[in-house]
């Protein structure tokens, strides 16, 4: 099953912002999602800009990389500039949502 | 005990046969397969189906004998395709992109066929809806309203987290709770049903077992309610509940 855009970018820009490699780079970004009750098949881009500024930083002290705030903050800008936007919806809370406006 | 009876089944198939309706009235206007896949579900399984059954299997019944087979045999069908829609329902909600959903919900949809199959070669009487085919039947109908059940909650326990982090509205996360609860009382008037019939109590609608499947139909039904229409009050009330939870961190 295919991850999504956001989570794909996510750890590109953390594989390239850090020295982990690229199986921890997914490996962390990947435990973050989860304790933070994010799938990475439908993560949008405004949920990886609450997982890099609440959840990733002490997951890349964890894992010995000191200036992970700063990196957090780094990407955070970037995703930020780039603004992706967020697919519509398919998460299953959408359903609700959509039933909310009937 | 009549009257708590048919008050359980009766809500059960009154709360069904509108969220059914309202649901689809919804569909009308989004066009999205979950929304036509559950109502199609509560119109068929929990209203019209659930209602054939019960009339067609009820102890002291007032059908003609002839007519309890076509009834039963009308029953079964009706609730196997609701049954069909709710599996349908769950892989697309939950787990859209997932091959062994699809393919989950493809097995248990052929089991409800086989047993449909199975059962009409015996002419729906009552021994052979006891029989082998009977099994496969509960497997398949069971299987939807459990995995439903499961998906919901461990959906619920995610969006908790969620919370916490601002990044899901508490009231939005409670409704995949009552969702859950209500999809496993579901699942318990079918196990219900089972119970019966291995402690060898007259059958599933022996006068307990259909007292057991009322309060857990009614139980449904008002999770069900809440789900999908939660009054302002109620969500005023759990947000509220969120909120103290949140103050208190």
């Amino acid at each position: 099953m295919a991850d999504s855009a956001p989570f794909e970018w996510l750890c590109g820009e953390l594989e390239r912002a850090t020295s982990l490699d690229r199986l921890t780079a997914r490996g962390a970004v990947r435990i973050v999602l989860k304790h933070a009750g994010l799938e990475t098949w439908n993560v949008t881009s405004s949920q990886i800009g609450v997982v890099l500024q609440k959840r990733l930083p002490a997951e890349l002290r964890a894992r010995g990389i000191h200036d992970g705030d700063a990196h957090c903050r780094s990407i955070a800008a970037r995703l930020a500039a780039l603004d992706p936007g967020d697919a519509p919806g398919t998460a299953p809370e959408d359903l609700f949502r959509r039933l909310e406006r009937r | 005990m009549g009257a708590i009876v048919a008050i359980g089944l009766g809500a059960f198939c009154v709360a069904s046969a509108v969220l059914g309706t309202r649901l689809l009235w919804v569909a009308r206007r989004t066009r999205e397969l979950p929304e036509i896949a559950i109502g199609i579900s509560f119109l068929l399984a929990g209203a019209l189906g659930f209602l054939l059954e019960v009339v067609a299997q009820a102890p002291g019944s007032a059908l003609p004998h002839g007519a309890v087979g076509p009834v039963t045999a009308a029953g079964k069908l009706t609730i196997d395709l609701g049954i069909a829609a709710q599996l349908v329902f769950t892989w697309r909600v939950f787990r859209p992109n997932r091959a062994w959903a699809c393919a989950f919900a493809a097995w248990s949809g052929c089991l409800l066929v086989a047993s449909f199959l199975g059962q009409a070669v015996g002419g729906f009487s009552g021994r052979q809806l006891y029989g082998f085919w009977f099994w496969v039947d509960f497997t398949g109908r069971a299987a939807a309203p459990a995995w439903n059940s499961f998906e919901s909650l461990r959906y619920y326990t995610m969006l908790r987290r969620r919370v916490g982090l601002g990044l899901a509205d508490p009231v939005l996360a409670h409704r995949f709770l009552l969702w859950g609860v209500g999809s496993a009382a579901g699942f318990g008037m079918f196990l219900t049903g089972l119970v019966a019939r291995l402690l060898g109590s007259g059958g599933p609608f022996s006068n307990v077992s259909v007292l057991v499947m009322s309060s857990l139909g009614l139980f449904a039904a008002v999770a069900y309610w809440l789900t999908f229409f939660p009054p302002a009050a109620y969500r005023e009330l759990v947000a509220g509940a969120g909120d103290a939870k949140g103050a208190g961190v």
